[in-house]
């Protein structure tokens, strides 16, 4: 049967140089964009250096950008701020998966039994509606000053986000792909396998965003309640000290690590949901 | 055990026995399916007919062994199924294709969760994408095909198993009127001579004679049998072609003097349920 071929279209000479103009157009667009958002960063700052300077606000309070920034050159090149740098991305990355790893497990338990869904329910509820600053307190008491209170309250924050989106996923899975999984020959753990996880990996992806984040407060804002290093630690003392210099440098350092992570996630997002339409994998993302 | 006339004839590849199935709704018990009876020899084409929501689908599952059935009993081969029916491929209506699997590992998913090696079930796959026309979109994701193709990745799946049953729910609904043709025809082409015995459910009266061997019609739900027609025409068919035939013009003709009277007390249903 030759009318079962399918024809593979060739764009034609025309096509192709209006698409080579459309894709100049759109690339001189995304190079204004680019210089506009350099210039605003550059009109902040320097609005804030100015109102500093002449006395209109004073330094005591929201510093200067000279200061910060000889601050950070003095906290880089003494090398004094790496040891806190490793420990917040440290816990921040300790937290995260432990946070994934449990919201995936219960996520799936919770999706998969009616009856375990049902009797926790409120409970599930009531942890996520409790804000998890309080508990912070309780993490000091139970594992100290040391890492593992942070991280405890990182998973705390973690763990919710994860959950929900798995539990979501597994219960969003397409019946029919369920039931011809069934046909062709799954058993019941082929079938979480291979259609209910990859189908809850959209839902947990979307979420990772998200809860890198909240790993990121959950260890920052323990660093901050009482620890003897971190990012958050080191705000808490400038901040005991009246040093607005320290504390605006602190969150300076704080903003590259979030921004170098993100980097990081949005490819590692892109691949994974490399089967999916662009427009609905665009979606997840900013979901 | 059953006795199939003579002893040496084969058990029918299918049959329901007096099957019941009811659903429970907050309104009570909904009845979908009623005392229904009739065995498919093997290697038989039959059309299940009938109005829409009648009930075709609860028979076509519980043949597949998704659902039991709330009496009765079904027998695959001369035996009482029980879980899934795995001599059996279901086509849905829409194609249940694995999105974030390639054409080519969506085709050998079947064997590979089957126990076949990766490479092997790859290879057997290559072969039926080649069967299908697909010969070069291995690599695609099903969302990259037009719907015309994701059936044919469907079919190829589906076969790949090599099942001694199909059972196809309405598989051709939503593909444009050419596609559609053409795949009619692909299928026709598959089937002749492999001896697979395919129940397939439509409510395209035309479909039906023009694709099988029989055709059973059924009554405004709950399903009962209000016919079972032999279709006398000559194989192999093009289903375009075969629609201009005096004796399908006939046979359309007596089945649709019985359909009528159901579509419109399925239509009526639905208008008192709507209005």
């Amino acid at each position: 049967m030759e009318s079962r071929a399918v024809s593979v279209e060739t764009p034609s000479p025309e096509a192709l140089h209006e698409f080579g103009q459309l894709e100049r157009q759109e690339r001189r667009r995304r190079l204004l964009v680019h210089i506009l958002q350099v210039l605003v960063l550059v009109g902040i700052l320097a609005a804030w250096q100015l109102v500093t300077t002449i006395g209109w606000v004073s330094p005591f309070f929201v510093s200067q950008p000279t200061a910060i920034f000889h601050r950070l050159v003095t906290w880089f090149g003494t090398g004094f701020i790496y040891r806190h740098i490793e420990a917040t991305i440290y816990e921040t990355i300790v937290s995260f998966i432990v946070g994934v790893l449990f919201g995936i497990l219960f996520g799936f338990l919770l999706a998969r039994s009616a009856l375990l869904a049902d009797v926790l329910q409120p409970y599930v509820a009531m942890l996520n509606a409790l804000p998890r600053v309080v508990l912070a307190p309780i993490f000091v008491l139970w594992f100290g000053l040391g890492m593992l209170s942070k991280i405890a309250l990182g998973v705390s924050l973690v763990f919710f986000i994860v959950f929900y989106n798995t539990f979501q996923g597994v219960r969003e899975a397409d019946p029919r792909v369920i039931d011809k999984a069934r046909m062709l020959g799954a058993t019941e753990w082929q079938v979480i396998r291979h259609v209910q996880l990859p189908s809850a990996i959209t839902w947990i992806l979307s979420s990772l965003h998200t809860s890198f984040g909240f790993a990121l407060a959950g260890v920052v804002v323990g660093e901050y309640l009482g620890a003897t290093h971190g990012i958050g630690y080191l705000v808490a003392l400038n901040e005991g000290n009246f040093d607005s210099t320290g504390v605006f440098a602190g969150m300076t350092v704080l903003a590259i690590l979030v921004l170098v992570i993100e980097l990081g996630i949005g490819p590692l997002e892109r691949w994974l949901l490399r089967w999916q339409p662009q427009q609905e994998a665009s979606r997840v993302r900013e979901g | 055990m059953k006795d199939y006339g003579n002893g040496a004839a084969a058990p029918p590849a299918i049959e329901l026995e007096e099957v019941t199935r009811w659903f429970a709704t907050p309104r009570g018990r909904y009845v979908a399916v009623a005392d229904i009876t009739f065995t498919v020899p093997r290697g038989q084409f039959v059309a299940l007919v009938g109005p829409s929501g009648c009930g075709k689908s609860t028979i076509l599952s519980m043949v597949a062994g998704l659902i039991s059935p709330s009496r009765g009993v079904v027998r695959i081969d001369g035996q009482p199924l029980v879980g899934i029916n795995h001599r059996a491929a279901f086509m849905f209506q829409q194609d249940a294709l694995l999105p974030w699997k390639t054409v080519l590992d969506n085709v050998a998913f079947g064997p590979m969760l089957r126990g076949v090696p990766k490479r092997e079930a790859r290879d057997m796959a290559r072969t039926w994408l080649a069967r299908v026309g697909l010969r070069g979109f291995e690599d695609r994701y099903p969302h990259q095909l037009s719907g015309g193709m994701r059936k044919r990745v469907s079919i190829a799946q589906d076969l790949v198993n090599d099942p001694q049953i199909l059972l196809m729910d309405e598989p051709f609904n939503g593909l444009d009127a050419q596609t559609r043709t053409m795949i009619e025809n692909e299928v026709l082409q598959l089937w002749s001579g492999s001896n697979k015995t395919v129940l397939f459910v439509t409510h395209d009266l035309e479909e039906a004679i023009a694709m099988s061997d029989r055709v059973i019609l059924l009554t405004a739900g709950p399903a009962r049998i209000k016919g079972d027609y032999p279709v006398m025409l000559e194989r192999p068919r093009n289903v375009q072609e075969v629609r201009f035939q005096p004796a399908f013009a006939a046979l359309y003709e007596k089945i649709w003097d019985d359909l009528k009277s159901e579509v419109l007390t399925s239509y009526l249903r639905q208008q008192a349920v709507s209005g």
